[in-house]
């Protein structure tokens, strides 16, 4: 078997480049909204035979177990060419979650299968009513002898519907001191009796998450994860390097090649004021590459990124909205045409789509708000 | 405590505890506000100490009496004095002796020396009025020099107290530069007050000779020099900036923390929390605008990208440092818009160098001009 961490950075990008290029599909690079699972599952399933399912796990528990080095690399490579996201939550949350916390009997019983995609698992955190205050949460577990009977609505589930299980934080303990306290981590299956799944329709008319309802759900004692009550802990502790890509430049840098592409096709660019806003937005662009560059640097030296992550998250999202702000205001009355604007014979450019792009970027991972909270409190620890 | 260094660095992290030292406790800020309140000009006391410590001929050769350092070396120098709010020259001076290290001629190596050992002050004059409002570069400077006389206007030139100008002038086959004293014949020199204490020149030239005698750099060769300074002295600037703006965010950051209104400090309320925040932001937006010019210095980039990359840290460090000195003022409240404070000196300092060599504006114009013509 290779051994991927001993090969050197640069011929590793290039092996992964070289696979990508000649076996990712050409009309899923980049796609403009998130994809469904029956959309992608012809490439992801052909990776999982390959062992490329989990890049990041260790190779014990099936997985590449790349370093974090080369797993930004993969993940710099896979953003590079525009791979579509998988539903991948049991990849990023729940296998990691088992490796750490769970029992041997759990880790065997759910961890090839998310491996093979039998399973697909999506994230039962945020509730009607508690959203970015998520330790607030009131979805119950309450204890019925060797079962958790689990009632209460999550939502913004991303593609709940494509999903097989669910991952949920259920209040256990509601008397506890501290609200984050008396949390638990369950893991359920969605063919679970009392579980109604209702899609979401976004506001660019995709049906990308969902809402969740749990009506008296008996939930096994075996399918909690760790300790009752420290359900919270745990999915803090999680958090991993992955942040950094909340910050990722990729979105931007796109948006503003396709604003370019526009400018060029309609020579905005000989307009003074249009190039100068341009121009900013680039140079933009390009310091948060070199920050992205910078904490990726800090990755790759194996260091733990500081809470100072955060503010890559607001410029980099931020950035992209007035990208697509900029895109709207350049395509003019064209602007709210559903089919795009042309530019040339067979390319358009889509500004509502850049648009719509942007929207919920600066409210998920954390809104931008929440991000600005952490950096006074953690980085700047102005007195409250 | 610099942004421009990694551990591996020694000489840098040595030059920044020396420039620490210089500094002291506000001795920069004592005597900016000693060169406005009394115009007392350049205080050559600090500028010979300065020399003594080399740091007036870091980027020159060592066989010229310099420390033969580079881009990376000055940029922790420019910051550490922004810091203290430092007023003397050391930017424009660099900005001379960039120019001069490309000239062929030999007193521009002799010129460089006297720079170097804080002998003589060397200022660049390139550009006219009309130019100085879209400061790109060689292309704009004048061709007044017919028929072996220059008769024509240079504005914005500093340090006001150069003896010696290096004055650019435009021709069919580039720009040729030529060391002119300030006391030449047909030179008249006007003196124009600025706004963080210093002054900025005027020349007006009837008739100057440009004889050989004068001469740093032929016709074509004068691009290449002053291409090199701008863009060093547009790093340099940037640093400084960076230095400025760094202490008055961190000064700000205290004053939340300390000053209680309502029975409270003022950090405890969320809308200034967020500000200060977005302000934190546009610090480490200097701060990697400037990481990428030096490593393009560093690296020995070719002079297109290097014109780049001193732009797009121009334009970020001049934008970002007005940003910050504003709203430095807006969070002190009152008191911030006194002398007693300190942020308005070091917001007078921050308009001088925002403006210099060509405001954020300016360097996005370039950049874009730059950057389509290598499209």
């Amino acid at each position: 078997m290779t051994d991927w961490n001993a090969m050197d950075d640069a011929a590793f990008r290039r092996e992964i480049r070289t696979y990508l290029e000649a076996e990712y599909p050409k009309a899923l690079r980049h796609p403009s909204r998130r994809l469904r699972w029956h959309e992608v599952s012809d490439w992801y399933l052909k990776r999982a035979e390959a062992g490329w399912t989990a890049p990041g796990w260790p190779a014990e528990h099936g997985g590449v177990g790349l370093s974090p080095s080369k797993q930004l690399i993969f993940t710099e490579e896979q953003e590079r060419i525009g791979v579509a996201r998988a539903p991948d939550q049991g990849v990023v949350m729940v296998g990691p979650l088992l490796i750490r916390y769970g029992t041997p009997e759990q880790r065997e019983q759910y961890l090839p299968k998310i491996l093979s995609w039998e399973h697909i698992w999506c994230q039962g955190y945020s509730e009607p009513n508690s959203g970015s205050d998520l330790a607030s949460l009131r979805t119950q577990a309450d204890d019925d002898g060797d079962h958790w009977v689990v009632n209460g609505q999550k939502t913004w589930t991303t593609l709940a519907q494509d999903a097989t299980h669910i991952f949920v934080l259920a209040r256990t303990d509601p008397h506890a001191e501290r609200k984050q306290k008396g949390i638990s981590f369950l893991l359920v299956d969605l063919d679970t009796p009392g579980i109604t799944i209702r899609p979401i329709e976004n506001i660019a008319g995709h049906e990308e998450f969902c809402e969740v309802f749990f009506d008296n759900v008996r939930v096994p004692k075996d399918n909690l994860v760790g300790n009752v009550n420290e359900g919270w802990t745990m999915a803090k502790a999680l958090l991993g390097f992955e942040r950094l890509f909340l910050g990722s430049p990729k979105q931007s840098q796109n948006a503003l090649g396709r604003l370019d592409a526009f400018a060029e096709a309609r020579g905005l660019h000989d307009d003074p004021a249009f190039s100068a806003e341009f121009t900013k937005l680039a140079l933009d662009v390009a310091d948060l590459s070199e920050a992205f560059e910078s904490f990726a640097a800090q990755v790759r030296g194996g260091e733990t990124l500081g809470a100072d992550i955060s503010w890559l998250k607001i410029w980099g999202t931020e950035t992209y909205g007035r990208i697509a702000e900029l895109a709207v205001q350049a395509a003019d009355g064209e602007a709210p045409l559903v089919e795009g604007q042309a530019i040339g014979e067979d390319a358009s450019v889509d500004v509502l789509n850049l648009y719509f792009g942007c929207l919920p970027t600066t409210i998920y991972g954390g809104s931008n708000e929440i991000q600005r909270n952490i950096l006074a409190k953690q980085v700047l620890r102005l007195p409250e | 405590m610099s942004a421009l260094m990694d551990d591996s660095q020694d000489e840098r992290r040595m030059l920044a505890d020396s420039v620490a030292g210089f500094a002291g406790e506000g001795r920069g800020i004592a005597r900016a506000r000693r060169l406005k309140a009394e115009a007392a000009g350049l205080d050559r006391a600090a500028w010979s100490e300065m020399a003594d410590l080399g740091w007036l001929g870091i980027l020159v050769p060592e066989a010229a009496g310099g420390l033969g350092l580079g881009v990376g070396e000055l940029a922790v120098v420019a910051e550490g004095l922004g810091r203290d709010c430092a007023p003397e020259p050391l930017v424009d001076t660099v900005f001379a002796q960039a120019v001069l290290a490309g000239c062929d001629a030999d007193h521009a190596g002799e010129l460089l020396a006297a720079t170097a050992s804080g002998e003589r002050l060397v200022a660049v004059a390139w550009q006219d009025e009309a130019q100085a409002r879209g400061q790109e570069g060689p292309a704009s400077v004048p061709a007044d020099g017919g028929s072996g006389r220059l008769t024509g206007r240079r504005a914005l030139v500093t340090p006001a107290e150069a003896d010696v100008f290096v004055v650019a002038v435009g021709g069919p086959d580039g720009v040729a530069l030529y060391a002119i004293e300030r006391d030449a014949p047909g030179l008249s020199v006007e003196t124009q007050p600025r706004v963080d204490g210093h002054a900025v020149l005027a020349l007006e030239f009837d008739g100057v000779s440009l004889d050989d005698a004068r001469r740093l750099a032929g016709g074509g060769a004068g691009d290449g020099a002053l291409t090199r300074g701008l863009s060093v002295a547009r790093v340099a600037a940037s640093a400084e900036l960076f230095g400025l703006a760094g202490a008055l965010f961190e000064q700000t950051q205290d004053y939340l923390a300390s000053r209680k209104q309502f029975g409270q400090a003022l950090s405890s309320f969320q809308a200034l929390r967020h500000r200060a925040v977005d302000l934190y932001i546009q610090r480490e937006l200097m701060r990697n605008a400037l990481r990428q010019a030096v490593r393009a210095f560093d690296s020995d980039a070719d002079p297109v990208d290097l014109q780049r990359a001193a732009a797009r840290a121009k334009a970020r460090c001049s934008e970002a440092a007005l940003i910050i000195g504003r709203q430095a003022v807006q969070l002190h409240g009152a008191i911030g818009y006194t002398e007693e404070a300190n942020v308005g000196v070091y917001l007078r300092r921050v308009l001088s160098l925002a403006a210099w060599l060509g405001n954020a504006d300016t360097q996005r114009r370039e950049y874009a001009r730059l950057t389509r013509a290598a499209a």
